[in-house]
């Protein structure tokens, strides 16, 4: 950042010099974010994905499987709707709604405010579901510890080839509604070949959160129960 | 995709630029934009245009220099600009394995967008 500042007179032209990252101001937040987390115990997770890949559901068996629920809360981020937030009420969860209104992603200065606002003491896991998008969660980090991306089936085969970025910046990429590969003629191996191609290091689960499947594979890689 | 998020990012930090050093206009802002973000030049443009109509940005220009991206192959060591997919629905689709051996590559740059230079008048 130029800390001096300049004084010139009536109708001078100055240039002045910044070389700044415009995504660095999100950065810092999310390590701000993170280290409050940690500081309360909270282990977060982004859950990233398009519209109706099944982020939702995800993290509502994810919470059926965890047993100690008062120990759970949730972060919904949609554009404008409370639709999601309703489902996770029923299960008797903690859960604050962000609305980004014209934002097509969370950002860590939303997070961070609902965090605060969040009553966190004893809260072990947090699940941040992020708005349906693949392309701008990935230059966005919000400080969660571990960042879960979500395909299903119904995507096609392309999807992690066509989105690179929200691959290679996640730890874990979920290939959901495996129970509908058949019925749609994809080869839930091919789309985890496609997210290898892009991410190497990604482990890859499948899953279907209509019969459960592989969910407990899932809350085993995040580390929580 | 989130130019429109972009664009304020970058009015906010002008108009608090400007204002910091009490000057009347800004006429120029100048940004280097990796070829590797998320980002459409064109559309980043658009939405700055439609975002500074504030008197003290109105008529100003965004400048937008594309930072070339470049990968680099755990396997063989290749450094250099990722291929292209040809793909016009996908705005600069880089294929994210190396060119020399298909293995997967590493972005080492092309991700940034840097606020280099804003020209005030006074
Ligand atoms: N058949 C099937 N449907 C699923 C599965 N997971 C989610 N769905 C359905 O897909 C739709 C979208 O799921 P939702 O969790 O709301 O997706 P989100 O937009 O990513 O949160 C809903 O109707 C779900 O019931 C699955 O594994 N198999
Ligand atoms: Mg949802
Ligand atoms: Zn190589």
């Amino acid at each position: 950042m130029s800390g001096e500042v300049v004084s010139p007179g009536e109708g001078e032209v100055f240039d002045i010099e910044l070389e700044e990252e415009l995504l660095e101001a999100n950065r810092r937040l999310a390590e701000e974010n993170r280290r409050m987390l940690d500081d309360l115990g909270v282990k977060a997770i982004d859950v990233m994905g398009s519209i109706g890949s099944g982020k939702t559901s995800l993290i509502e068996r994810l919470i059926e499987l965890h047993d100690r629920r008062e120990r759970v809360a949730v972060l919904c981020g949609d554009l404008t709707t409370t639709i999601d937030m309703e489902r996770i009420k029923r299960h008797g969860v903690k859960v604050l709604q962000i609305n980004t209104g014209k934002e097509c992603h969370l950002d860590a200065n939303l997070v961070g405010k609902a965090l605060r606002r969040l009553e966190l003491k004893g809260v072990e896991t947090l699940f941040i579901e992020n708005v349906g998008n693949l392309i701008c969660p990935a230059e966005f980090p919000l400080g969660a510890h571990k960042r879960v991306v979500v395909v299903s089936i119904t995507e096609g085969e392309y999807t992690p080839l066509k989105h690179p970025y929200i691959f290679m910046d996640a730890d874990i990429a979920v290939i959901n509604k495996i129970d509908l590969a058949q019925a749609m003629g994809i080869n839930p191996d091919k789309v985890a070949e496609n997210v290898r191609k892009v991410a190497p290091d990604v482990d890859v689960i499948k899953t279907s959160c209509k019969t459960g499947e592989g969910v407990r594979d899932v809350a085993e890689a995040l580390g929580i129960r | 995709m989130h130019e429109f998020s972009v664009a304020s990012m970058i009015v906010e930090r002008v108009k608090g630029e400007a204002s910091k050093h009490g000057a009347r206009k800004v006429r120029r802002v100048e940004i280097k934009l990796g070829e590797l973000t998320l980002v459409n030049p064109e559309q980043l443009k658009f939405n700055y245009m439609v975002l500074s109509q504030d008197p003290i940005l109105r008529d100003s220009e965004l400048i937008i220099e594309v930072i070339p991206g470049e990968v680099s192959c755990r396997e063989c060591g290749f450094r250099g600009r990722p291929t292209y997919r040809d793909d016009p629905a996908l705005h600069l689709a880089p294929i994210f394995s190396c060119p020399v051996c298909e293995s997967p590559v590493e972005v080492i740059k092309g991700r940034e967008i840097v606020i280099s230079r804003v020209t005030l008048e006074f």
